[in-house]
């Protein structure tokens, strides 16, 4: 229709149409180019989305590299009932990781809800998470958790890590700046089915794992420390005790025990967990202190050693009160009132002194402040200003009342002591490696400051020496190896009045006199009134973990320390020889070469055990003693049992190792009955059963880990009497 | 006849409509496309679109070439018949079994097809064949009651299915015809304009609880009012013109509020997706976000992340401009309604060259359909245009709408190489 008029028309149409599409184009414009960076960031919101990459959390080792705390990953599985395959072979397999029946898992499938959790915290091998995690329907989430392969050591003091992954408490808590590394992140595609993706090229970071830490914790003490300490609790009836072993030198935290009894954990100080006693929690050191109070005295030079001081026969009225001994004393030397722990003689000592003067001494020894140990909370301890000190203070405090402090503050005070006078601060951990084993951070020892002279550390080894050779701390004494140490015996009191009845036994020593190896603190909590002196209780329990330490390790037998000492003054000293595992003959003959003295009394068997231990250097005409076993297999040979009523378990059981027996221990205290009876006639290698004086029917087995393999050979020689 | 045909070949059309088929098959493939790394994560909905659009592809050459070759007058003598034929399938079509919800599709052994897309072909001849005939004069109330019946009709059987998007396509493919056969302004805008302006009313309803002032409306109105006072020679016209918009803008409202809330909620979700994220504004929204984080140069083919993380609904055919969009961008999806554009502007340069008034006529309503579905389909996308489902000629995936669109671009190119022909 080629005509004027409808021409127009066509063009007025087209000029609709054309503008019309223009609007498209606006429109398209504005969405795709003006907004693009808007919409851009809409799409990449809903697509993609940035997730955590966790970094892995370093692992805690002991001193020698043995694992205290790692990570590992438990998983909490659920599944989606709309996308769960109902076939038996996924059902079965789901069971078997998570433990439901059959039965059980259905009813949860047939629940009518998006996710259904089946179960948390379960442990999947590689294989077992490659198998559930591809079932269609069945999610597992990761749930990272801190295991103690060694078994939880003080749980407050290497602490827990909380759901984040983040330390909580402990040295977990206080090297988490170490331990927990950076976390990475990776963008992932999702879908709007809500499938996730991570594309090759994706942006992403990835996480800087933690740091292993290696702790001046040697596991092995540790292990004997707790073991110790909790028969001591248990032994002693005490709400609580602490043990601290730590290397004078260098301030290294060899082991740190606590354990609180079923009943202490009513009691305040023991009550949480999460606290450490032996740094959070003060008490009254009682005589420990006095420690302090005679280094004070003389290193100013105030009392000479061979002082001598009435002791008015365990009552003394001075003007500002009356002070009490337990044992009455009369004349006693300076050296003697700490030996047998006058408080009398004591305050007599310290005489005038200025009290700012022993107030800046006590602080300089670390008391009223903190040590530096890196767990958390740690107390600074109760120590008045002079000013608020009433008359009677200054005497209080000589003995060791009227101030709190932390076990940790003792025990760094007697290692300072042991060094020669110098306070360190205690150290936990050694270094921090990273993943591939690097150091990245060796944690130094800090020396805090000379507290006082070698001549006054000299004379103080002295006195804790006598201590233990003739004082209050007899019990702590060992064959073959000298201790120093010192008792205390604190009443407790409630901030206002001493409470009746309730003490904290504490003994504070080191190991070897001569050359401390190593200074331990044990601290027992209001323990029974039959063991409520320190020397009774913490000092027996410091016996045994230092004689289970000797035992186990050769600490106390440092050849490089005392090779130092003889190429200087001694030439005379001759080395031990290494006697284990000889018969008597052979033994006999390597001693003679070498002049010394063999002391055994039965010789059966190999020796297993010799006081001095290889490369102790002596004089060369002493005497070693040895202790002979039988060797286990030979279990054709009959052996007469000894009697062994009356004494103590200790020895029993030596006696009986030297017998070729095992021994397994009801009660405690000295050997009441012993089943076989003394005389019996049984193969060696046998069991024999010692029922001690205390608790032998309460708890009715307390075996010793290592004979504990013995018990059923026990009952055997038991019917066959 | 062939030899004539040939040698007056419109390239103009040919062209863009066979580039455009290209560009369709490729959009596909890359809708189907999974990168191999993604493959088992995600898997798509298992139908291979690409392939089979290659096969509907194919069979749209043929038709087109069928197209081109039957004579057109054939259209003309068979177009009464064509139109009962498709009457009857649109009939059985509702008596089948429902399928995914509406009664579309009539399944002749493997092959499926809608005869709604058959109607519009209809359709467009009778209306062609009945107003190229000189004694209707369309503005005569009975030529222009029997042409309005005529689409009326398939448009109530079609809106039974219910497909309200396809039912649209008639009244759209009337009024041009109408126009262009010669009917008076007048009419026209009296007939255009109250529809105009319910959507408005509507619409403006919801702009107005969002805040804001009904601008457009206003604006339509003062338009009416200009229209009217320059036409008030016709005083009847005018005022009627006036009143109708008047009562519609009145008696909406009124309507809408007779509705129950969750009628009206559908409604202005119709009309304005973007008041409904979460519901039936979720296609449309994600359509936006495809098209817009494309820009100006897109993605890069196969590289579409809403197409690919499946955000996009739809996206082998209601969306496929979206993908196109965002892969290509702001320069892909330019080209696309170019081509479009050229072979309706060719179209109509062609309705004023062709000699015979029903190839005229079949042209109009040709160019009326493709238009139509290009501005509807693409408005859609980018939040213009109410979700239909209209699909976009040539690029979005089925068969009907391939070998319809194929098929009347075949007609196109037949008439326009006869265009000397009385």
């Amino acid at each position: 229709m080629p005509n004027r008029y409808s021409e127009w028309r066509i063009r007025l149409v087209s000029i609709i149409a054309a503008l019309i599409v223009c609007v498209l184009v606006y429109r398209i414009i504005q969405v795709q180019i003006i907004r693009h960076d808007t919409y851009s960031e809409m799409a990449r919101k809903q697509q993609k989305r940035k997730i955590n990459w966790p970094a892995r959390r370093g692992s805690i080792f002991d001193r020698n590299g043995y694992p205290v705390a790692v990570s590992h990953n438990s998983y909490d599985i659920g599944i989606t009932p709309r996308d769960f395959s109902q076939a038996d072979e996924a059902l079965k397999e789901l069971s078997e990781v998570s433990g439901r029946s059959l039965k059980q898992l259905s009813r949860l499938l047939r629940k009518d809800a998006p996710y259904v959790p089946v179960v948390k915290g379960v442990n999947l091998s590689v294989e077992q998470h490659l198998r559930v995690s591809s079932l269609p329907g069945v999610k597992l989430d990761a749930c990272p958790e801190r295991l103690n392969p060694l078994g939880a050591m003080t749980p407050g003091f290497i602490g827990s890590v909380d759901h984040g992954g983040n330390g909580n408490g402990g040295l977990e808590l206080s090297l988490q700046q170490y331990l927990q590394g950076s976390d990475g992140w990776i963008v992932i595609n999702r879908s709007a089915r809500d499938k996730s993706y991570r594309s090759v090229n994706a942006p992403g970071k990835k996480p800087v794992n933690g740091h292993n830490i290696f702790l001046t914790i040697d596991s092995g003490i540790q292990s004997i420390v707790d073991f110790e300490l909790e028969q001591a609790v248990d032994r002693y009836g005490a709400v609580g005790g602490a043990a601290i072993v730590i290397d004078p030198w260098t301030g290294d935290i060899i082991a740190f025990s606590e354990k609180a009894s079923s009943r202490g954990r009513g009691s305040t100080d023991w009550r949480s967990s999460g606290t450490l006693y032996s740094t959070s929690c003060i008490f009254e050191p009682g005589s420990t202190f006095k420690l302090v109070t005679d280094a004070f005295l003389l290193e100013k030079g105030k009392v000479d050693p061979y002082d001598v001081f009435y002791g008015e026969n365990g009552t003394a009225k001075f003007d500002f009160g009356t002070f009490r001994d337990d044992h009455p004393y009369e004349w006693l030397t300076f050296k003697e009132s700490f030996v047998f722990s006058s408080n009398i003689c004591t305050i007599k000592a310290m005489g005038d002194t200025d009290k700012r003067d022993f107030y800046s001494f006590i602080l300089n020894m670390g008391f009223g402040g903190r040590t530096g140990i890196s767990t958390p909370a740690e107390s600074k301890g109760r120590l008045r200003e002079t000013d608020e000190w009433s008359g009677r203070s200054l005497a209080s405090i000589s003995i060791g009342q009227e101030i709190g402090v932390t076990g940790l503050q003792l025990v760094m005070a007697y290692c300072a002591v042991a060094n020669g006078g110098t306070l360190v601060a205690p150290r936990v951990a050694l270094e921090a490696r990273d993943q591939d084993g690097r150091t990245v951070e060796k944690f130094p020892v800090i020396k805090v400051r000379r507290v006082f002279s070698p001549e006054t550390a000299e004379t103080m080894v002295d006195f804790c020496r006598g201590v233990v050779r003739e004082g209050t701390g007899t019990r702590s004494a060992i064959s073959g190896i000298e201790i120093a140490g010192k008792t205390g015996t604190a009443q407790k009191s409630d901030g206002y009045r001493y409470i009746e009845g309730r003490y904290v036994a504490s003994f504070a020593g080191f190991a070897p006199a001569g050359d401390p190896r190593l200074v331990c603190l044990v601290i027992l909590d209001e323990p029974a009134y039959a063991y409520h002196y320190g020397g009774t209780s913490a000092g027996v329990a410091f016996r045994k973990i230092i004689e289970g330490i000797n035992m186990s390790t050769d600490i106390f037998l440092d050849r490089s320390r005392s090779m130092v000492a003889i190429g200087s003054d001694d030439e005379e000293r001759v080395e031990i020889p290494n006697l284990l595992r000889m018969t008597a003959g052979e033994a006999e003959t390597a001693a003679r070469k070498l002049g010394f003295r063999l002391d055994y009394s039965t010789s059966e068997g190999e020796i297993f055990s010799q006081v001095p231990g290889p490369g102790t250097l002596v004089e060369p005409d002493a005497g070693i003693a040895v202790a002979f076993r039988t060797s286990g297999v030979d279990t054709n040979k009959k052996v007469s049992v000894p009697d062994l009523r009356g004494l103590s378990i200790r020895k029993a059981r030596r006696m009986l190792i030297e017998c070729g027996l095992k021994s397994s221990i009801r009660g405690y205290g000295s050997v009441r009955k012993q089943t076989p009876g003394a005389g019996a006639v049984v193969r060696a290698g046998d069991n024999v059963v010692l029922h001690c004086s205390f608790g032998s029917t309460a708890r009715s087995h307390v075996s010793v880990q290592s004979f504990r393999r013995g018990s059923r050979s026990a009952d055997i020689s038991r019917r066959r009497n | 006849m062939a030899e004539k045909n040939l040698r007056n070949m419109e390239w103009g059309i040919l062209i863009p409509g066979l580039i455009l088929i290209c560009i369709g098959l490729a959009n596909l493939y890359s809708v189907g496309h999974v990168p191999e790394e993604l493959r088992e994560t995600f898997q798509m909905g298992g139908r291979d679109y690409f392939h089979r659009q290659l096969i509907w592809s194919a069979a749209g050459l043929v038709a087109m070439i069928v197209a081109f070759a039957i004579p057109f007058r054939y259209y003309e003598g068979s177009a009464v018949v064509f139109y009962g034929v498709s009457l009857i399938s649109l009939v059985v079509v509702l008596l089948l079994e429902p399928l995914k919800g509406s009664s579309r599709w009539i399944s002749i052994g493997f092959f499926r097809f809608q005869p709604s897309e058959l109607m519009k072909i209809a359709v467009i001849f009778i209306l062609a064949r009945y107003l190229s005939e000189k004694k209707n004069d369309p503005n005569r109330f009975r030529v222009i009651s029997l042409a309005i019946l005529v689409v009326l009709v398939p448009f109530t059987l079609i809106l039974k299915q219910p497909d309200l998007g396809t039912a649209l396509v008639f009244p759209a493919l009337l009024f041009p015809v109408l126009y262009w056969r010669g009917l008076n302004e007048g009419v026209m805008i009296l007939f255009l304009t109250p529809a105009i302006s319910a959507f408005l009313t509507v619409y403006s309803e919801s702009t107005i609880s969002d805040g804001t002032y009904p601008f457009p409306l206003l604006v339509f109105f003062l338009m009416i009012l200009v229209v009217a006072y320059r036409r008030r020679r016709r005083l009847f016209q005018s005022l009627s013109l006036v009143a109708i918009n008047l009562g519609v803008m009145f008696i909406i409202p009124t309507l809408m509020d007779m509705l129950k809330p969750y009628q009206q909620r559908r409604i202005m979700a119709f009309l304005r997706p973007e008041s409904d994220i979460l519901g039936m504004g979720w296609q449309v929204y994600q359509s936006k976000v495809a098209i817009g984080s494309g820009g100006f140069t897109g993605k890069g083919f196969l590289q579409g992340t809403q197409k690919l993380f499946a955000f996009l609904p739809e996206r082998h055919s209601d969306f496929a401009f979206s993908v196109l969009a965002e892969e290509r961008g702001f320069v892909g999806g330019l080209v696309v309604l170019i081509l479009f554009s050229l072979i309706i502007a060719r179209g109509f340069y062609l309705a004023t060259k062709v000699k015979n008034r029903f190839a005229s006529m079949a042209i109009i309503g040709i160019c009326s359909y493709f238009t139509f579905h290009v501005i509807v389909n693409i408005g859609m996308t980018i939040g213009l245009a109410p979700v239909t489902g209209l699909p976009l000629p040539f690029l979005s995936y089925g068969g009907s709408s391939m070998l319809v669109s194929c098929f009347l671009l075949g007609v196109l190119l037949n008439f326009g190489s006869s265009f000397y022909e009385y």
